[in-house]
C-alpha cells in the first residue's frame, strides 16, 4: 500500500498486478507440489499390490518364491503369517509395524533416539539368554511361533476364568490349558476376537479397514478397535510411537474406575488373561491401601501427593511411563490430573515385550529405586 | 583509582576462595532424604529377600512390595500397599510371631526373609549405649524376651489403632512400625550411631521426612540442658556410641518425637496391658522436672549430673531411660541407663524394681554409703531440708504423725510395713504431684503440698 498522497500511474498498477497474479501462481502451484509429495503419516490401512501379501496358489511354477513362508498355504491367501509380515527393522516413517527383528536398539526406556522398537515393544529378547534383569524367557509374551514357551508360566499369570471382550469372547473360552502358548490372535490370543480358533480369522477385516488415529466406540469390529483390540478405545500414533515425545504419542484409553468392569480400557485388554491383577473382589481392593497395583485409577484423585510431580515443572506426559485419559480423540502433551493421569498396564510394561525382566519399560528390577517407579512415585528416588 | 578497583577485586576473588575452600573442608552435607540413601534402599545392604529371582537387585521394591501379588506366576495371599506379608495381624500381641508383621518377616536373628537369614536390630541399650550383654539381637526377638521378668512393648496393635486415629496419613493397614519409621527414608542408624543424619525415624506428624538429621532436630535444641548419659562401663564416655564428651547435637530430639503420641496435650492412649489410659508427658516447664521444669530443691545425683554446678535443670532425652521398641522390664524401661545395667533378674533384690533405674542418676543409700542397693530411706527421711519427710511433725495417712510409719504398707503392692520399701512409682512418675490428685495422700502428708514435687 503506497503511502497516502502518492501519485500511482497506469504502468504500475499493470505491474503491481502482474506481480500478484505471479505470487499467487507460485503459491498455488508450491501448494500443490506440496500436497502431492507429502506422505501422510498415517499407516493405517494397508496399501499396495495384493501380491505384497496374497498368493493365489500359493505356488509359482510349482514351487514357492523365496519370500513366501514355507509354512503355507496360510488362510486368506496370505503369503505368510502374523510373523513373516512384522518381522523386520523399524524406521521412523516405515510403513509396517515389526514387533521382532534381530537386534533392535531399545536405549533406555524405548523412547531414545536410537530405539528401532515400537510401543509394543519387541519379542526379541524372549529368545535370548537371561543376564539378571535383561534377556530371558521373562522380557516379554512367549508368543507361539516367535518365542520360545515359558519354562515357568505355563497359564497366564493371574488368569482368573478369563474376562469378556466388548463381543462376549473370551480368552480360551474361559480355560486356559496348561503348556498353552500365547498367540497373536484367535483363542488365545490378544488381536482380534477370542471366538475363532484361527488367527486370520481373528481379525477378519482388520488389515483392510484400519484406519488409525482415534478409535471410539469401536464396536466388536477388530478393524475399528485400537490396534485391532477388540472394543478397545484409544488413538494410534501414525508411526506406532517409534521414538515418541510428549507431543507424538499413543493415547490410551483408561477410566477412573478401580475395579470396574468397562471393556474399552487398554488395561481391560490386559485383564482378560490376567484379571486377578486388574479387579475382583480380594485382587487390588478398590482404594489405597492397594493389594496389587491398581489400573484405572487416577492418580488424580491422590491431591497433593507424589504422584503430582509426574511429569516434572508443567506436568508434561512422558511417554518413557505412559498414563492414560478418559477422552481419547487427539494426543495429550501435558496432563492436569483431571481423568488424565489414569494407570494403564502399559504405563509399565510393553505388551508385546521389552530387554527387561517381565516386559518392564525400564530396568524396574535391576534397579534400586525400581527405576522409573519415581516418575509417579517421587518421593521414592 | 582503577587500580583501587582491581586490588578491592583480586582481595574479594582471594577471600571468596579461600572462603570456599574451607567450606568445602569444614562443611558436614547431609545426605539428600530419598529412598536410595535409606537403609532399605542401599544397593549394597538394602532389602533382599532371599526367595526372590536374582533379577531384582539389592534394595529393589520388590523385596518388599509384590506388585501383582505373585512372584513367577506363585501367587500368594495379597496385601496392603501390595506387600508381600501382611502388616499386622490385627490384635496380635503378647507373643509375635514373624508372620505377624511384615518388618518383622526379616528384623529377626531367626529365620529372617532378608539374604543370610539374620537382620540383627540390638535395642538401645546396646546400639548406642554399649551395653551388649544378654542382649536380644532381632526386634521380634525384642518383643518376645525369653526372660522370667515383666517385659514391656509398644503394642503394636494399640500403636495401629492409635495413629490410624490421630494422623490422617496412616491407612487402616498401615504397618505401625510407619508411625515412628518411614522404610523409604529411614537411614541406617546402627552403623552410624554419633551421627543423627543417619537416623531412623520420622515424626508421625511429618512422616515424609527424617526426624533428628537436621539442626534443630536434636537435644541441642534445649540450650545446652540435655547432659548425655555414660556410656556403658565408662565414666569418661558418652552416649550415644562413647563420645568423649556429652554432645546433644549427637542426638535426635526424642522428646518432641516421643510425646507427638504421649504428649499430655495429645489424645488419651489406652493400655490394654494396665487397663488404663497412659499417663500422658508434659515436659515443658510447666512438666516433668526431668523434663523442662526447674529444680525446687536439692537432689542427690549421681555422674554426670551430680557435678555440673550452678545447673538449675536437665532436660533427659526419653531413649535415657526407656526402650523404644520393647524391653525385658516393665515400661519399657532400658537394659542399662547411665552406663550400669540394671541386673534386675538377679535373685533377692526385692519387690521395687522401679529403684533399680531410679538409682542410675539418683543416690540410693548404698551410693551415700548409707546402707543398702536401693533403699532410699536417707533420701527421704534422713538429710533434712529437701528430704521431704524428716519433719516427725508430717503426717502420715492414718492422720497420725510420720513417725508410725503407717505410709508403709498402705498401699497396694506393698511388701509389710516398717521399713520396707513403698515401690518408687506410689510417688514417682510423669505427671505425679504431692499430694496425689487421686486423694489417696492427705494434703498434709507433705511439706511440699501441692507442688510437682515427685518428677
Amino acid at each position: 500500500m503506497p503511502a497516502s498522497g502518492t501519485h500511482i500511474n497506469g504502468d504500475q498498477r499493470v505491474d503491481a498486478a502482474l506481480r500478484v497474479s505471479a505470487g499467487f501462481v507460485v503459491s498455488v502451484l508450491a501448494l500443490l507440489v506440496f500436497l502431492l509429495c507429502w506422505v501422510a503419516p498415517v499407516h493405517a490401512r494397508v496399501t499396495g499390490p495384493c501380491s505384497n501379501c496374497h498368493t493365489m496358489h500359493y505356488s509359482q511354477n510349482n514351487s514357492i518364491l523365496s519370500e513366501w513362508d514355507e509354512g503355507g498355504p496360510h488362510q486368506a491367501l496370505l503369503r505368510t503369517d502374523c510373523g513373516g509380515c512384522h518381522t523386520g527393522t523399524n524406521e521412523f516413517g516405515g510403513k509396517t509395524p515389526f514387533v521382532m527383528s534381530d537386534a533392535p536398539e531399545y536405549g533406555e526406556s524405548g523412547i531414545e533416539a536410537n530405539a528401532t522398537t515400537l510401543a509394543g515393544g519387541s519379542f526379541y529378547w524372549v529368545n535370548q539368554p537371561a543376564n539378571k534383569a535383561v534377556g530371558g524367557e521373562a522380557t516379554g509374551h512367549n508368543v507361539a511361533g516367535l518365542t520360545t514357551a515359558d519354562s515357568i508360566l505355563h497359564t497366564p499369570p493371574g488368569f482368573d476364568g478369563g474376562r469378556a471382550a466388548a463381543d462376549g469372547s473370551r480368552p480360551g473360552g474361559g480355560t486356559w490349558p496348561s503348556g498353552q502358548q500365547v498367540t497373536c490372535a484367535g483363542v488365545y490370543g490378544c488381536h482380534g476376537t477370542h471366538s475363532e480358533a484361527a488367527q486370520t480369522s481373528a481379525i477378519h477385516g482388520a488389515h483392510h479397514g484400519d484406519l488409525g488415529g482415534a478409535r471410539i466406540n469401536p464396536g466388536n469390529a477388530p478393524a475399528a478397535g485400537y490396534r485391532f483390540l477388540v472394543g478397545i478405545e484409544g488413538y494410534e500414533d501414525p508411526n506406532w510411537e517409534i521414538r515418541p515425545t510428549a507431543d507424538a504419542h499413543n493415547q490410551y484409553k483408561g477410566l477412573n474406575n478401580p475395579g470396574g468392569s468397562n471393556t474399552s480400557t487398554i488395561s481391560s485388554l490386559c485383564a482378560r488373561c490376567h484379571g486377578a491383577y486388574h479387579s475382583g473382589t480380594g485382587n487390588t481392593g478398590t482404594s489405597s491401601p492397594w493389594l496389587r497395583h491398581p489400573t484405572d485409577y487416577d492418580m488424580g484423585n491422590a491431591s497433593s501427593s507424589e504422584y503430582r510431580n509426574y511429569g516434572g515443572m508443567g506436568n508434561s506426559y512422558n511417554p518413557a511411563v505412559p498414563l492414560a485419559s478418559e477422552t481419547v480423540t487427539s494426543v495429550k502433551n501435558k496432563v492436569t490430573f483431571s481423568n488424565d493421569t489414569i494407570v494403564t498396564c502399559l504405563s509399565c510394561h510393553r505388551a508385546h515385550g521389552s530387554k527387561y525382566y517381565k516386559a518392564m519399560r525400564w530396568n524396574y528390577a535391576g534397579s534400586v529405586n525400581g527405576g522409573l517407579c519415581t516418575e509417579c512415585h517421587s518421593s521414592k528416588k | 583509582m582503577f587500580k583501587h578497583t582491581v586490588r578491592v577485586f583480586i582481595g574479594h576473588t582471594i577471600c571468596l576462595g579461600v572462603a570456599a575452600f574451607l567450606s568445602g573442608i569444614t562443611c558436614v552435607h547431609a545426605l539428600e532424604v530419598n529412598y536410595t540413601n535409606s537403609a532399605h534402599g542401599n544397593a549394597t545392604y538394602g532389602v533382599n529377600r532371599s526367595d526372590m529371582p536374582d533379577a531384582y537387585a539389592v534394595g529393589n521394591c520388590a523385596h518388599c512390595h509384590v506388585q501383582h501379588g505373585s512372584v513367577d506366576g506363585s501367587a500368594g495371599a495379597v496385601h496392603g500397599f501390595a506387600l508381600f506379608s501382611a502388616n499386622l495381624v490385627e490384635g496380635a500381641d503378647i507373643t509375635y510371631k514373624s508372620t505377624d508383621s511384615v518388618c518383622f518377616q526379616c528384623h529377626t536373628t531367626s529365620n529372617s526373609r532378608q539374604q543370610g537369614g539374620s537382620v540383627p536390630n540390638p535395642d538401645y541399650a546396646e546400639t548406642f549405649g554399649g551395653f551388649s550383654e544378654n542382649s536380644d539381637q532381632g526386634v521380634l526377638e525384642q518383643y518376645n524376651p525369653d526372660t522370667q521378668l515383666e517385659d514391656s512393648y509398644h503394642n503394636l496393635d494399640e500403636v495401629r489403632i492409635y495413629a490410624a486415629q490421630n494422623f490422617a496419613w496412616f491407612k487402616e493397614y498401615t504397618t505401625p512400625c510407619e508411625a515412628c519409621h518411614n522404610p523409604h527414608i529411614a537411614r541406617r542408624n546402627k552403623a552410624h550411631v554419633k551421627d543423627p543424619t543417619y537416623t531412623a525415624i520420622s515424626l508421625p506428624s511429618d512422616h515424609g521426612n527424617l526426624w533428628g538429621d537436621d539442626a534443630g532436630e536434636t537435644m541441642a535444641r534445649y540450650g545446652g540442658d540435655y547432659q548425655a548419659p555414660f556410656y556403658y562401663n565408662s565414666t569418661t564416655s558418652y552416649e550415644p556410641g562413647g563420645l568423649l564428651n556429652s554432645d546433644p547435637s549427637k542426638v535426635p530430639d526424642y522428646v518432641t518425637f516421643c510425646n507427638e503420641c504421649h504428649g499430655s496435650e495429645k489424645a488419651p492412649i489406652y493400655s490394654t496391658r494396665r487397663e488404663r489410659n497412659l499417663v500422658m508427658v508434659n515436659w515443658s516447664a510447666a512438666g516433668d522436672k526431668h523434663g523442662a521444669r526447674g529444680r525446687d530443691g536439692k537432689t542427690w545425683l549421681r555422674e554426670p549430673y551430680a557435678t555440673i554446678g550452678g545447673k538449675s535443670n536437665y532436660v533427659l532425652s526419653c531413649v535415657d531411660c526407656h526402650e523404644p521398641h520393647a524391653s525385658p522390664y516393665p515400661f519399657l524401661m532400658r537394659r542399662s541407663i547411665n552406663g550400669q545395667p540394671l541386673n534386675l533378674n538377679e535373685p533377692g533384690l526385692g519387690p521395687d524394681k522401679r529403684g533399680f533405674q531410679c538409682l542410675q542418676c539418683h543416690q540410693d543409700d548404698n551410693a551415700m554409703g548409707y546402707g543398702g542397693v536401693n533403699d532410699w530411706a536417707r533420701q527421704h527421711h534422713g538429710l533434712g531440708g529437701d528430704s521431704p519427710y524428716s519433719g516427725r511433725n508430717n503426717i502420715g495417712p492414718s492422720g497420725k504423725p510420720l513417725a508410725n510409719c503407717d505410709c508403709h504398707g498402705a498401699f497396694e503392692g506393698d511388701i509389710g510395713s516398717g521399713k520396707n520399701p513403698i515401690r518408687c512409682e506410689i510417688c514417682h512418675y510423669h505427671g505425679s504431684s504431692v499430694p496425689n490428685p487421686a486423694g489417696e495422700w492427705p494434703a498434709t502428708v507433705t511439706p511440699k503440698n501441692g507442688e510437682q514435687k515427685t518428677f
